[in-house]
């Protein structure tokens, strides 16, 4: 059972694998790329600075420090590129291949087969990314053409899906989400643009980043869910998906049943929901299943809440491996408040 | 130009009123985003009934689908092949591709407008002038376009490829070696599997649950409306659309050669 952890700089890289990190993955942007491109249209799923790191050199020195405790490290590149952009990401291919990362996290077709067809990145495995948007057993046999060492399942499938598609694919090693984010639309088929408050509201975005206030408050909300209330000052600054929509409803129902679509759907697209979710109450079932891989979502965090993400993650699935079912449930949910000093919030993929 | 690009119309559902004639020479039938919608064995039965009675060609849509979905489109694809349909197939799963050619079911391939990766975000119509040339050109285009994915699509048996009518305008390479064809007026934005819609119906709902399908989203549909987006986003059933009418006027020059018309809100 391996721990795939989120990274954004060399100076966490100690403490992540002290904490039980087997491998890492990040992203860059580099100036060129943004200047081309921005940060809306980066090169990898995370289209915020913060999430990314700026240039190879530090991609390089993640490595040396990964490499000396024998931990991989993979580079994110799970966007679509078009044909300008061709001869760029090759580059950038060439530059990580330089840096010494393991492999690449991809979704594109094209850059799939090109990783397989080179003869240079021979030493460079392949993990098909999320956004591959891989839900069924005959998409994992697809995937399969471009020898990749392993693939990414979508966050929406549920626990038996999952179960369905490894029992399916005993020879192909898969790796699943189980900590934070939880989009509410699958990354893939996603074409909402992230990242714009970013670019057009620079200064004020420096300023949060760069204190951590953003961070700073999401980990208030955790350990203290009313804060949730203070989101709506927050609204229509970045994501599509969590925007403070007027809602116009269309319906053939009674006026009762209005009212409760109405109240649902407010609900719905509220970032009061926005508390990070988890499956760790799964892992359980999911190493029952064969998954090799539980994978951490969160490169922009800060390294004190990724540090307990990983040590969370690492005693659950230490307590899967020798308990029973319902003992680990209660245990997990003991383990998550010891370990981040608020109860869990239960709010949870596919539960 | 327009009378030399094929015109198709596009159907969820067996319509109540067919027209008896109909300016379009293809019907577009099935669904593309809700394993829970696909048309089963008698209303494809009917609507390739419905396409010779009216010498009109037929290609059938697929979804995403999960394992379950993968089931059910097989009962309608192994009935496709014993009725002998050799027409088009629109694949928006690649797990959907390989069965077909695992299967060596002789239908014609057309990948998705769900697998082309255009993106569609329209918050970006609001900032266009703060944004470089260069990205703008990048989210006109899709990564289907680059050679070596076009050579790639050719060893898959892919004939086609969809795409949605951009509101920043579409960019194609002039002599592009793959057809394409543009769907309007809605452009598909993005779509989930924990279907808002049915989340609204509830009397207590669990955000990141997928829950069983009752078919909601036949009696209702939503506006959004944000001061960031232009127009309307519309979400119906698990999925959101953006509207916008406006073809490209070189859609020839584009190497678009079929426009494909959505008359209702295409879930």
């Amino acid at each position: 059972m391996k721990i795939l952890a989120p990274t954004n700089s060399a100076n966490e890289v100690s403490s992540l694998i002290s904490a039980g990190a087997d491998e890492l993955y990040c992203g860059v942007i580099t100036k060129s790329w943004r200047e081309k491109y921005t940060n809306i249209g980066s090169p990898n799923r995370r289209e915020w600075s913060s999430a990314n790191l700026g240039d190879y050199r530090e991609l390089k020195k993640i490595v040396n420090i990964a490499h000396e405790s024998g931990v991989s490290v993979w580079m994110t590149l799970n966007a679509f590129y078009t044909r300008n952009q061709e001869e760029i990401i090759k580059q950038e291919i060439q530059n990580a291949h330089d840096a010494g990362v393991d492999g690449f996290i991809v979704a594109d077709l094209g850059i799939m087969d090109y990783l397989k067809s080179r003869e240079e990145f021979k030493k460079q495995k392949l993990i098909v990314s999320t956004c591959a948007t891989s839900f069924n057993s005959w998409s994992i046999e697809f995937y399969k053409r471009f020898s990749p060492f392993r693939i990414t399942l979508p966050r929406q499938l549920t626990l038996e899906e999952i179960r369905n598609i490894k029992a399916n694919h005993s020879d192909m090693d898969l790796e699943v989400f189980v900590l934070n984010s939880g989009c509410k639309n699958i990354d893939g088929f996603c074409t909402f643009h992230h990242g714009v408050s970013e670019h057009t509201l620079p200064f004020l975005w420096n300023i949060l980043k760069k204190a951590n206030l953003d961070l700073k408050i999401l980990e208030k909300q955790r350990k203290y869910p009313f804060l949730l209330g203070l989101n709506k000052l927050i609204k229509g600054v970045d994501s599509a998906c969590i925007l403070d929509y007027k809602i116009e409803i269309q319906a053939d129902v009674e006026e009762k049943q209005l009212s409760k679509i109405k109240s649902n759907i407010r609900k719905y697209f509220s970032l009061d929901t926005g508390i990070d979710p988890c499956r760790v109450c799964e892992v359980f079932e999911l190493i029952k299943s064969g998954i090799e891989v539980f994978k951490i979502v969160g490169r922009n965090y800060q390294t004190v809440k990724k540090v307990k993400d990983i040590k969370f993650l690492k005693a659950a699935i230490e307590l899967a491996q020798d308990s029973t079912y319902e003992g680990y449930e209660t245990t997990v949910r003991e383990l998550f408040k010891e370990i981040y000093n608020y109860p869990c919030a239960e709010i949870c993929y596919q539960r | 130009m327009l009378s030399e690009i094929e015109k198709a119309i596009y159907y969820n559902n067996l319509p109540k009123d067919f027209p008896r004639c109909l300016d379009e020479t293809r019907i577009y039938f099935g669904n593309e985003f809700c394993e829970h919608l696909i048309p089963g064995i008698n209303e494809t039965s009917q609507m390739i009934k419905l396409c010779k009675e009216r010498n009109i060609k037929l290609s059938y849509l697929t979804p995403y689908v999960t394992d379950l979905g993968i089931k059910r489109l097989l009962v309608v694809f192994e009935f496709l092949n014993s009725l002998g349909f050799k027409g088009e197939v629109i694949v928006n799963d690649f797990g959907v591709l390989e069965l077909i050619r695992n299967k060596k079911y002789d239908f014609k391939l057309v990948l998705g407008r769900l697998l082309n990766r255009q993106k569609r975000g329209p918050r970006l119509a609001n900032i266009l002038n703060k944004l470089p040339a260069d990205l703008i050109e990048h989210f006109s285009s899709t990564y289907l376009d680059r050679e070596e994915v076009i050579l790639l699509l050719s060893e898959l048996g892919i004939e086609r490829i969809e795409l949605d009518n951009l509101p920043l305008g579409i960019g194609r390479p002039s002599m592009s070696k793959i057809k394409a064809s543009i769907y309007y007026p809605f452009v598909y934005i993005s779509t989930t599997r924990l279907c808002p819609t049915n989340k609204a119906f509830r009397q207590n709902f669990r955000l990141r649950l997928i829950e069983d399908c009752k078919a909601e989203c036949r009696i209702c549909n939503f506006k959004l409306r944000h001061k960031s987006i232009p127009g309307d986003l519309i979400l119906k059933g698990n999925t959101y659309f953006l509207y916008w009418d406006k073809l490209p006027s070189n859609l020839g020059e584009l190497g678009i050669d079929r426009i494909v018309f959505q008359p209702e809100i295409p879930i």
